[in-house]
């Protein structure tokens, strides 16, 4: 087997570390956070382990492509579409108390979603899947219903990615200040980038497209981290730039200016 | 319609705090409008009407006074007889204007909540 499969085993774990620092990060920072703010931690920092727990059993199943065990590869592909299922519950929980600050009406709409992701777990563990497929980048499975691939399409991609859309735009049309505007976008454009390539990672039909996917999901972790947690340096700079409005290397020169 | 003075007192003390301290931000020049407008063109209003939801938030003289130095030289309602008065249609648009202060006022605070709710 090839090397491919070793780095693609490779790229899930680093999402993993990624996504488990960020998850613990977030805790640790939790009691900084405003008590209405709280409900939305705790759905990012569950959202954030399931994405770990998703890429967790990825990676072993590719490890286990890699020494031939196809029996273990597909029980763990299994294993692994748990986390994946339910997903969008947190995501969606998140985005509903955001929008409504209503704990009660966001726990019931996630629960619409915890049902779409059991449906779509009892469809592919009913209907099977059909693989592995080995390649030299990486192992898919390809899901041999048609029930779940449609529950899995709609139910849990489409809608939560139009609701993020949807916030994007809620934030970005309102009279925000800059700083808080960009954090959040970033944060929603993190959310969603991984979303959707975890999409692409699950009906790879490809090894070489579900190792650029996972690559992109990487950067997406990254990306979601530092806007929560920036670098100091850099989160100086931009507080200048707040609040001078440019930043100190544009300031105008007064050399030539008389005294 | 329903005059929430605790409400108003909200809405004018949020634009005082951008500096606009009369009209949206006047406690007094709101409630009386509000008043006179719910009441409509069509109908007297008395100074006790208006003194129900005034009492808690000014004296007496200070809201005669305003009625007359702003509202009646100002033309945006009429005295009638002794302690009456009626709405006029410049005063219906001030009223307009300042239902829509309290709109946008809500609409601040809806923002203001989301982003409250987004962590930090």
């Amino acid at each position: 087997m090839s090397f491919g499969l070793l780095l693609n085993a490779l790229v899930c774990f680093a999402i993993v570390l990624a996504t488990s620092a960020f998850a613990v990060s977030l805790h640790h920072n939790k009691k900084n956070q405003k008590i209405e703010s709280r409900p939305t931690v705790n759905a990012l920092i569950i959202f954030w382990s399931l994405v770990g727990a998703f890429f967790f059993f990825s990676g072993i199943r590719i490890l286990a492509a890699y020494g031939n065990f196809m029996e273990i590869a597909k029980y763990l592909y299994y294993i692994g579409s748990v986390p994946f299922a339910f997903i969008t519950v947190p995501l969606v929980y998140f985005i509903v108390y955001i929008i409504l600050g209503d704990t009660r009406v966001s726990f019931g709409v996630s629960t619409v979603f915890l049902i779409f992701g059991g449906v779509y777990l009892v469809a592919l563990f009913g209907f099977g899947v059909i693989g592995p497929s080995t390649t030299e980048w990486g192992s898919t499975f390809e899901i041999n219903s048609n029930i779940a691939i449609n529950v899995y399409l709609s139910g849990l991609f489409i809608v939560p990615t139009s609701m993020i859309m949807g916030l994007l735009l809620l934030i970005l049309l309102q009279r925000v200040p800059k700083r808080l505007q960009n954090r959040i976008a970033f944060s929603l454009v993190a959310i969603s980038w991984i979303f959707d390539f975890m999409l692409l990672d699950n009906i790879a039909p490809s090894g070489a497209t579900q190792m650029a996917a996972r690559i992109f999901i990487f950067i997406g972790v990254v990306l979601g981290f530092f806007v929560y947690f920036t670098p100091l340096l850099m989160d100086r700079k931009i507080e200048m730039e707040d609040r001078f409005g440019l930043s100190q290397t544009e300031l105008p020169d007064f050399e030539d200016e008389d005294e | 319609m329903e005059i929430n003075i605790q409400f108003e007192q909200e809405v004018a003390n949020f634009y005082q705090s951008m500096g606009i301290t009369a009209g949206p931000g006047d406690i007094q020049y709101r409630l009386i409008l509000l008043v006179l407008a719910r009441n409509g063109e069509d109908r007297v209003t008395r100074f006790s009407e208006i003194r129900e939801y005034t009492d808690k938030v000014a004296d007496r003289g200070s809201i005669g006074s305003k009625l007359k130095a702003v509202f009646q030289l100002e033309g945006l309602a009429i005295k009638v007889g002794h302690g009456g008065y009626i709405i006029t249609h410049k005063g219906l648009l001030a009223a307009d204007f300042i239902k829509s202060t309290s709109d946008y006022y809500k609409k601040v605070k809806t923002v203001e909540q989301i982003i409250e709710r987004i962590p930090a």
